[in-house]
């Protein structure tokens, strides 16, 4: 997060809001946090019950929770290196310790541009990963504005070089709504079977027309 | 000391010495779990049995003055000490496994998972709380800035970061 503090100035003149987000229980102990870690973005807290992480994490963004993340070899290897190297390590403050985090660059259309979601603690994307997701999004939108003005000939979608591919786990219940077939979508194949269909009536119109004059 | 390890034969006791120490910390480790199991204690409280293993670590490197495990995992290369290692660190792999499925339900009675956020999905719809921190706002007494984020709205037309944090810590 320090890091992310100190490259202020580029994520600024990228155009990038930062928000931190955390289940911390008050506004208080989330104010101790940014204090402490020296960073001075807005924080947004979105705590649950008993500790817990509230319903954005996992409801809305769909973070897990997971003990293999947390007390993996290289999550307690981190924390007794900390030690090790005279750092004092913080309480939990009775906040759910199994909750697995991440990051998350969302472009000026709204959509998602970066999804990350950390296997562990140490796991975070790095800020030129964050900052290239941010400027694509730019990019991605200006082009798309330019193509909705008829400037530009293909419009691309935003897309962040960095972006770490995350398997999708199976669900039925989540799982998006099927489309319909691609040949019924009039901005795909849609649009040929339509112009099939169109040259036959011609040619049927015109074979008729034909035979009525012989 | 510094001299005494420039002796190939005493950095490698050096190193030999800090793995085997270092596995049977896992070692025990993983055999309290095993014993939180039988206990019946809930797959979380099992985990947090591990926890032992970060002072333990700790006291590993400082008593043969590594600055972290992969250096140690480095320097053991080739050698007997980084086989007893990984054993060890196998062991905790498969328990941690083994507690993760049971915390998810188990192969029976396990938990659909929702499907995650992909490039190019809607940002979910959100309204929290949110503080602006005395540094940023100016050094002065009181209570932090404060206000209401809603997303998407709050956030369209410019792109957001959104960093999400585990515990505090």
């Amino acid at each position: 997060m320090a890091d992310l503090w100190r490259h202020r100035a580029r994520l600024e003149a990228a155009g990038a809001r930062v928000v931190v987000v955390s289940f911390m229980q008050d506004e208080g102990l989330a104010d101790c946090w940014s204090r402490q870690v020296g960073a001075g973005f807005e924080h947004a807290i979105a705590p649950g019950a008993d500790g817990a992480a509230g319903p954005l994490y996992g409801d809305a963004f769909r973070f897990r929770r997971s003990v293999a993340g947390v007390w993996s070899a290289e999550s307690l290897g981190f924390y007794a290196e900390q030690r090790a190297a005279g750092r004092e390590l913080e309480s939990s403050h009775g906040q759910d310790v199994n909750q697995l985090a991440g990051d998350f660059v969302i472009g000026p259309d709204g959509r998602v541009v970066l999804p990350y979601y950390s296997r562990d603690n140490t796991d975070r994307p790095s800020v030129d990963e964050i900052i290239e997701a941010v400027e694509s999004s730019r990019e991605g939108a200006a082009q798309a504005g330019d193509a909705r003005d008829g400037t530009s000939e293909e419009p691309t979608a935003a897309r962040a070089p960095g972006a770490r591919e995350e398997a999708p786990a199976a669900d039925a219940d989540t799982a998006p709504t099927p489309e319909a077939p691609s040949a019924l979508r009039p901005d795909t194949g849609g649009r040929a079977v339509l112009a099939a269909c169109a040259v036959a009536a011609v040619v049927v119109v015109a074979l008729l027309a034909l035979a009525r004059r012989r | 000391m510094a001299l005494s390890l420039r002796s190939p034969a005493l950095a490698e006791r050096r190193v030999e010495a800090a793995c085997e120490e270092y596995a049977a910390a896992i070692d025990a480790a993983v055999r309290d779990v095993r014993v939180a199991r039988k206990s019946g204690d809930a797959a979380e409280v099992q985990a947090k049995r591990l926890g032992a293993l970060i002072a333990k670590g700790d006291a590993t490197l400082r008593r043969f003055r590594f600055s972290s495990l992969d250096d140690v995992r480095a320097e053991a290369r080739g050698r007997m000490g980084a086989l007893v290692l990984q054993a060890a660190q196998d062991a905790w792999r498969a328990e941690l496994a083994r507690i993760e499925d049971e915390m998810q339900g188990g192969a029976s009675g396990r938990r659909p998972q929702k499907r995650r956020l992909a490039r190019g999905d809607e940002c979910p719809s959100f309204r929290v709380r949110v503080v602006r921190p005395r540094m940023a706002s100016g050094p002065g007494p009181g209570p932090p800035d404060a206000g209401w984020l809603d997303a998407p709205g709050d956030l369209a037309g410019s792109a957001a970061v959104l960093v999400f944090l585990r515990h505090f810590g």
